[in-house]
């Protein structure tokens, strides 16, 4: 059991019209308590930016992987998620021999023991980690197409379908990293 | 070799195509692919994008082709149309969807033949 590397999965960006997916793998050192570590939805960004820090000092290894808006069209935004979860586990530089994934599937296509833990991002250290790699680094991805678009809000809700995201569209048009499979109903 | 429903639907596009170009149909794409399924025929009709889909029957037996457009159907045809106008950026332009049956040798175009509440802005 001791010595065993466990790695916690999780994505973000699902729900956005605009831009990429973003998946993180975190393996974090046994019996060290990080502080500042929950779930990324409950904190606030500079308690998220704080705890990224203190995750970038602490871990044993971060994957991350990407699937951008053309991805997103071409396989369907379920299918996008667990490939960049893929990748993010991929890009690990230990290789875990277990995995903790939030949510209730598992990563199709690799070869590790996982466990699916709905709610995971609240209840286990090693995902609310991945919740907060994955969420902070999609989030600078946003404000830098924020500078790209200045017109559309990125830097404040990161391509979430806000009120004010809506009007820019219907004012402006879409952009280049627009889901164009997305439809709201 | 297709089967035989194929094959009949596939002439139903052409004769579909001849009759649209004769009321003044622009006919800009056909068969045009997407993840969710295929839009039949896309069209101009003046400026404005409309989005066909054709329905043949061989016969009445089996009710009217234009009821086998039921409210699924219209709502992939939504989701495929959305896609395409983002795509091309038609945003401007006013779009619908029309149907075009034909059933025995009875052609009839619906203009017009249902509506989607959802913008095409997400």
């Amino acid at each position: 059991m001791s010595g065993r590397y466990v790695a916690g999965v999780d994505e973000a960006g699902r729900g956005p019209l605009a831009g990429p997916v973003v998946a993180s793998a975190v393996i974090l050192p046994k019996n060290i308590r990080i502080k500042g570590i929950a779930d990324s939805k409950t904190l606030n960004q500079n308690q998220r930016e704080k705890a990224f820090q203190a995750i970038l000092k602490h871990a044993l290894a971060i994957g991350v992987g990407i699937c951008d808006h053309k991805k997103i069209d071409s396989i369907n935004i379920f299918n996008a998620s667990y490939l960049a979860m893929k990748l993010a586990v991929k890009k690990l530089k230990i290789k875990p021999e277990l995995i903790f994934v939030d949510g209730p599937f598992k990563i199709p296509g690799i070869n590790i023991a996982q466990k699916a833990i709905i709610g995971g991002d609240g209840k286990s250290a090693c995902i609310a980690a991945a919740s907060i790699i994955a969420k902070v680094t999609r989030d600078r991805l946003m404000c830098r197409y924020d500078k790209k678009f200045p017109r559309y809000g990125f830097k404040k809700h990161k391509g979430y379908p806000t009120k004010e995201h809506r009007i820019a569209i219907k004012k402006y048009g879409i952009t280049k990293i627009h889901r164009l499979s997305f439809t709201l109903y | 070799m297709g089967n035989y429903k194929q094959i009949i639907g596939r002439q139903g596009e052409d004769e579909a195509a001849l009759y649209l170009k004769e009321n003044g149909y622009r006919i800009i794409e056909r068969n045009f692919k997407t993840r969710f399924g295929e839009i039949d025929i896309i069209a101009f009709d003046k400026y404005d994008v409309v989005f066909i889909e054709v329905k043949k029957r061989a016969d009445a037996s089996y009710g009217l082709a234009q009821s086998a457009v039921d409210f699924r159907k219209q709502r992939k045809l939504a989701k495929m149309a959305f896609y395409y106008i983002k795509l091309k950026r038609f945003n401007d332009k006013n779009f619908r969807f029309d149907v075009l049956a034909i059933t025995d040798n009875n052609v009839e175009l619906i203009r017009n033949a249902f509506i989607v509440q959802r913008g095409f802005f997400y």
